[in-house]
């Protein structure tokens, strides 16, 4: 009776507890600002920037959510989110940090990809211009193409913040720029060269000298300014654009190289009907050139069956267009030039007059 | 002996109302199974924000299971609701990244053969490029660039089969603007020399 009692009077203060008490305490506010949270954080790419703190705070997410589980499990009147709250509360600080640090990491990666870019876009840029201006098909090459192609796709990654992907891409470009110019480093190091320079302005300096001294005309030409110069009495008189060969960047050393030659050397004939309008037939191969050709060939530097060349001829039919070494004007030009040079007339071909030549700067900026 | 009887009778319905709930695995599995079919698929890859939304699904579904689990009468028909539901999702997920996985790899085969029409077209374009000596230079550049191009083009489909549909129609897109350009640039020089030739007086 007594035991009857007693349960009586415990289910009707359950039930009085159920209607009155039993209501669900709700959970605390920092759970759906933490879950909501960590959504940002990964999207924000949480893994890839900060992938060991992103870990740790999926730890320490896991842990609190355990907590809450745990509390969650208890009977209603027993729950108590004190340390639930908290737990959350350390979970979104740590990672409020986080946030500023993949923020932190994704604005230096923009930026220095962003930087990247911009600079091989440079040396692309520099490579065309080069390539455009001496119009020598060595500078070209189907590398910049596939490196352009690869840039576009990088500044298509950056612009869509695909920060991962434009690594690969800005890799691939580098590569074949980089190729580009170890293949063309040894064609315009010399233009770069003190030494070379010197020798070269040495080589004009003897020129105008003998023009001064003897009151002669002579012609120089300068390769990399694309110019032929007249002087008389070591006075300049005129000067004209000039165009060369495919190969111009190269001093000549035997017959089929496309390459025009470097050196003194005199007008042997001249030509008043060429193929090209007017023609000075230069005294090609003198006896330096004919050094430098037997030495070529003795060290296997050039094909056994190469002759050492000749008719390098300064003639007109256009500078736009590609000679085999010779040295190109406008017919107008040259009509001028034929009759002021007389047979036997010196000519200097040197490689450039200026320190400062395109391809020194180019060859820095290359650097 | 009435006394032990009704402790006997409460004491086994507490227990029976305590084992009745058992973890949903069957439902578990199942789920976990549909999201690891999407996952197989691609989903990382082409639907990582729905993949992501379904993930975070499950973990809701578990800690509805963990809450009962900690419980001395364990209910878990919520948790089977919510699983029923993550499945749900995961089945549809699955249908999506086949869906854009296909419209991905079609809109990268179009691109792939249009990059490869604008280089054919390129190419034939030099083949019949004004051969003057005012474009020797030029026709060379642009023969070099389209040997680039052409190079660059067979990198696109190696891209299609590793399922980087993107990266493989951006990289198609850039080569046809590059090889239009190149036509472009063999258009107008046969044109300067049509004008050119219509302008020169004829010797006699």
């Amino acid at each position: 009776m007594r035991f009857s009692s007693l349960l009586k009077t415990g289910l009707l203060v359950a039930a009085f507890a159920a209607l009155v008490g039993c209501k669900e305490p709700p959970v605390p506010p920092e759970v759906p600002l933490v879950i909501s949270q960590e959504q940002d954080l990964w999207r924000a790419g949480a893994s890839v920037y900060a992938p060991d703190d992103y870990a740790a705070y999926r730890a320490a997410l896991e842990a609190a959510r355990n907590t809450l589980n745990a509390e969650r499990s208890q009977l209603v009147w027993f729950r108590d989110y004190g340390a639930v709250s908290q737990a959350f509360r350390a979970v979104l600080d740590r990672g409020e940090r986080l946030r500023g640090e993949i923020a932190a990491a994704a604005a230096a990666e923009r930026t220095a990809a962003g930087e990247r870019l911009e600079r091989l876009r440079r040396l692309v840029r520099l490579l065309r211009d080069l390539a455009g201006n001496l119009k020598d098909s060595r500078l070209s090459g189907r590398r910049l193409a596939r490196s352009e192609v690869d840039l576009d796709a990088a500044a298509g990654f950056l612009q869509a913040d695909k920060l991962r992907s434009v690594t690969p891409c800005l890799d691939r470009a580098e590569r074949d720029i980089q190729e580009q110019v170890r293949q063309i480093r040894p064609l315009v190091t010399r233009f770069a060269d003190p030494v070379q320079l010197q020798s070269w302005q040495r080589m004009v300096h003897e020129t105008l000298l003998e023009s001064r001294q003897r009151g002669r005309l002579v012609l120089v030409v300068s390769k990399l300014e694309r110019q032929l110069l007249v002087y008389r009495s070591g006075q300049e008189l005129r000067r004209f654009p000039v165009g060369f060969g495919f190969n111009m960047l190269s001093d000549k050393l035997f017959a089929g190289d496309k390459a025009t030659p470097e050196g003194h050397y005199r007008v042997a004939g001249k030509n008043p009907h060429s193929r090209y309008d007017r023609a000075l037939l230069l005294d090609y191969p003198n006896a330096e050139d004919r050094k430098r050709y037997q030495e070529a060939k003795r060290r296997g530097l050039i094909p056994r069956s190469a002759g050492v060349g000749s008719l390098i001829e300064i003639h007109g039919g256009g500078r736009k267009g590609l000679t085999n070494g010779c040295i190109a004007l406008e017919d107008g030009d040259m009509e001028q030039l034929f009759d002021l040079v007389p047979q036997g007339t010196a000519v200097t071909i040197v490689g450039s007059l200026q320190q400062d030549n395109l391809l020194a700067v180019a060859l820095r900026g290359l650097q | 002996m009435k006394k032990l009887s009704l402790l006997l009778l409460g004491l086994t319905l507490a227990l029976t109302l305590a084992a009745c709930g058992k973890q949903p695995v069957e439902e578990i599995n199942a789920t976990k199974a549909a999201i690891d079919s999407a996952v197989s698929e691609g989903a990382e890859k082409y639907t990582a924000d729905d993949l992501k939304a379904v993930n975070d699904k499950l973990t809701a579904a578990m800690d509805e299971i963990k809450v009962q689990d900690g419980k001395l009468f364990k209910n878990y028909d919520q948790a089977k609701q919510l699983l029923t539901a993550v499945k749900t999702d995961a089945v549809a997920l699955q249908e999506k990244v086949t869906t854009v996985k296909e419209e991905l790899r079609n809109q990268a085969v179009t691109a792939l053969a249009d990059a490869n029409a604008a280089v054919n077209e390129a190419a034939s374009l030099l083949e019949i490029a004004p051969q003057g000596k005012g474009s020797q230079a030029d026709i060379a550049m642009m023969k070099s660039d389209l040997q680039g191009l052409q190079g660059a083009l067979g990198e696109v489909q190696p891209l299609i089969d590793s399922g980087d549909f993107a990266a493989a129609a951006d990289r198609a897109a850039s080569i046809k603007e590059k090889a239009a350009a190149i036509a472009l640039d063999v258009h107008t020089a046969q044109e300067k020399m049509a004008m050119a030739m219509v302008k020169k007086p004829r010797k006699k």
